[in-house]
């Protein structure tokens, strides 16, 4: 997906903390925690933003120790999903999206795209791999804040 | 966390009993099994494995080999669009899995003995 020309402002993007929702159980000995965040995305309605690092660096502030996080977007349009971040290949993105009708909101671009992101955490980090990023695609043509709701799970360091 | 070789491409690789020997180890009778797989391209499915075949013509459909700017794009948008992700009830000490159906890799790429890593949380009692 080609970059418009607001995407390149990184401080768009960040997690509203005091909105965090916490629960947790005890299971045996160990404190098992969840902690339902909402993260913010100043979007120009059609764009891929990375949003890996505003993740990594949410999951470092929660001490997420060892667990996992899962993404998803809750407006029209907008999408959480796992690729690489390279040019060509968010040009084919956006190239695929259009075949599918996802600009047109169709149901089949909505059932393969809006499936809620997961990925673990462990030691403190997010188990991407090398080339995986997560990537917030938005092709509402809508242009404001958009929320992606993260779910994270697990132990957490105390204190 | 689970290692197994694969090959490809498109290529399934039955991880169910990996799975469910490591459930038993970890001694949870009941909770919650959440699988990500490491990596940009490859895919985590639930699936009758006789039905393999015929997923993977809609898939070729779907996603051609060809024609993307990317090299292995295909590979991406699979992964994509299926997930790298699933998450599995324990009961019993045991996963519940829907009838006849196995946890399967799918390997898109083109390559041989390659090692792929599946994180694994078990969450309960």
């Amino acid at each position: 997906m080609n970059p418009c020309s607001c995407r390149a402002s990184r401080r768009d993007v960040y997690a509203k903390l005091s909105n965090v929702r916490y629960a947790s159980r005890c299971l045996g000995n160990e404190m098992i925690d969840v902690i339902v965040a909402r993260m913010k995305v100043e979007s120009c309605g059609y764009e891929a933003l990375d949003i890996t690092e505003n993740v990594r660096s949410l999951v470092k502030q929660l001490k997420l120790v060892k667990g996992s996080v899962t993404l998803y977007a809750i407006d029209r349009g907008c999408f959480v999903v796992g690729i690489e971040y390279e040019p060509n290949l968010l040009a084919d993105l956006e190239d695929f999206m259009k075949s599918l009708g996802c600009f047109e909101r169709r149901s089949s671009c909505i059932a393969l795209f809006s499936k809620p992101l997961t990925i673990i955490v462990y030691g403190n980090e997010l188990q991407l791999g090398v080339f995986r990023r997560i990537v917030f695609v938005d092709v509402s043509k809508a242009k404001g804040i958009k929320e992606v709701i993260l779910v994270a799970e697990g132990m957490f360091e105390h204190g | 966390m689970v290692e197994i070789r694969t090959h490809g491409p498109m290529k399934f690789f039955d991880v169910t009993e990996t799975l469910e020997k490591f459930v038993e180890k970890c001694n949870v009778s009941l909770g919650v099994l959440r699988l990500d797989v490491k990596g940009a391209t490859p895919a985590l499915l639930l699936l009758d494995p006789s039905e393999a075949e015929e997923l993977l013509k809609v898939l070729r459909k779907l996603v051609p080999f060809s024609g993307w700017r990317h090299g292995n794009a295909y590979a991406h948008l699979l992964s994509t669009i299926l997930t790298t992700s699933l998450t599995l009830a324990i009961e019993n000490s045991r996963l519940i899995l829907p009838e006849r159906t196995r946890v399967l890799l799918l390997e898109t790429r083109s390559v041989y003995n390659h090692r792929r890593t599946i994180f694994v949380v078990v969450v309960g009692r």
